[in-house]
């Protein structure tokens, strides 16, 4: 289950990847100032002497060196260095109220609430005549059918 | 919701933890469709009960790695939900990530339910609370 890549490992590979404008590491002098961690917390979690820090501290890390905070959930060198070169934005959109609540429910009752849904929406097909779908800012799927 | 004499962290803009914990606790429930209770988070995740405890009332406010990981893991979250700086963040992350997680059942729930009137969509809203409303009867 523990198979994260050590947190010294993680740290040392934001200092190697991640530079000053000349080209050199950042010193742990200078990350201790940007961030307000204490000089002794930064340089003990990269020889791998504190290996449990506080969420405040992996946060001001992150921010420093422009990682999203899943950086320490890493299990490989090469997932760090992905998530050091490409900011992967989650482009899934959210899934809408209904089925954000409905999936927690069982299958069965998954089943149920779509059969119903499609209840609706044939029934909303067929009083169509009189009502214009308008207004409904979720979009009108209707073509795609 | 600042308080006067509280504590200086490193980056106060951030949304309190116990909040993003509870936020947590409350919106992904266990399959029997209430809110996982201490006891069982506990088990599942190997910490206390009352490390939990001081999580959300607050008196731990600033938790180590290793009990963030392990609750990430147990929600099936990634640690990124602990940058989410206000509830309606918090909530927006949790639906994303459900999004990820969705089986194709849900996928097309997700899909059919878009297409919906909003009467209707409150009509099948109504319905799942009841739903859920009839487990936890039937659990008792």
């Amino acid at each position: 289950m523990d198979d994260y890549l050590p947190l010294s490992e993680q740290v040392k590979i934001l200092f190697d990847a991640v530079r000053r404008e000349d080209g050199q590491p950042f010193t742990l002098q200078e990350v201790s100032e940007a961030t307000g961690i204490s000089l002794g917390t930064i340089g003990q979690m990269r020889s791998g002497k504190i290996n449990n820090p506080q969420l405040n501290t992996l946060r001001a890390l992150c921010r420093f060196f422009s990682v999203p905070l899943r950086y320490f959930e890493t299990q490989t060198a090469e997932q760090c260095y992905a998530l050091l070169t490409k900011q992967s934005p989650q482009a899934q959109p959210a899934l809408n109220e209904i089925a954000f609540r409905a999936s927690g429910l069982s299958e069965d009752a998954q089943k149920d609430i779509l059969a119903l849904i499609k209840m609706f929406k044939e029934e909303e097909k067929l009083q169509g005549g009189d009502h214009d779908p308008i207004d409904d800012t979720s979009g009108n799927a209707n073509n795609d059918a | 919701m600042t308080q006067a004499g509280m504590q200086t962290t490193m980056l106060d803009d951030t949304f309190p933890f116990r909040e993003q914990l509870r936020i947590l606790i409350q919106t992904i429930a266990a399959p029997d469709g209430n809110a996982y209770d201490i006891t069982a988070i506990a088990k599942a995740t190997g910490l206390s009960a009352q490390s939990l405890l001081y999580m959300l009332d607050g008196r731990t406010n600033n938790p180590r790695l290793d009990s963030l990981r392990r609750i990430c893991r147990f929600y099936n979250v990634a640690l990124d939900y602990f940058e989410c700086s206000s509830e309606e963040q918090c909530r927006s992350f949790l639906a994303q990530n459900a999004a990820h997680l969705a089986s194709p059942l849900v996928r097309e729930i997700d899909q059919k339910a878009e297409a919906l009137k909003p009467p209707d969509k409150s009509r099948v809203l109504s319905l799942i609370d009841r739903l859920k409303v009839l487990r936890k009867l039937r659990k008792h």
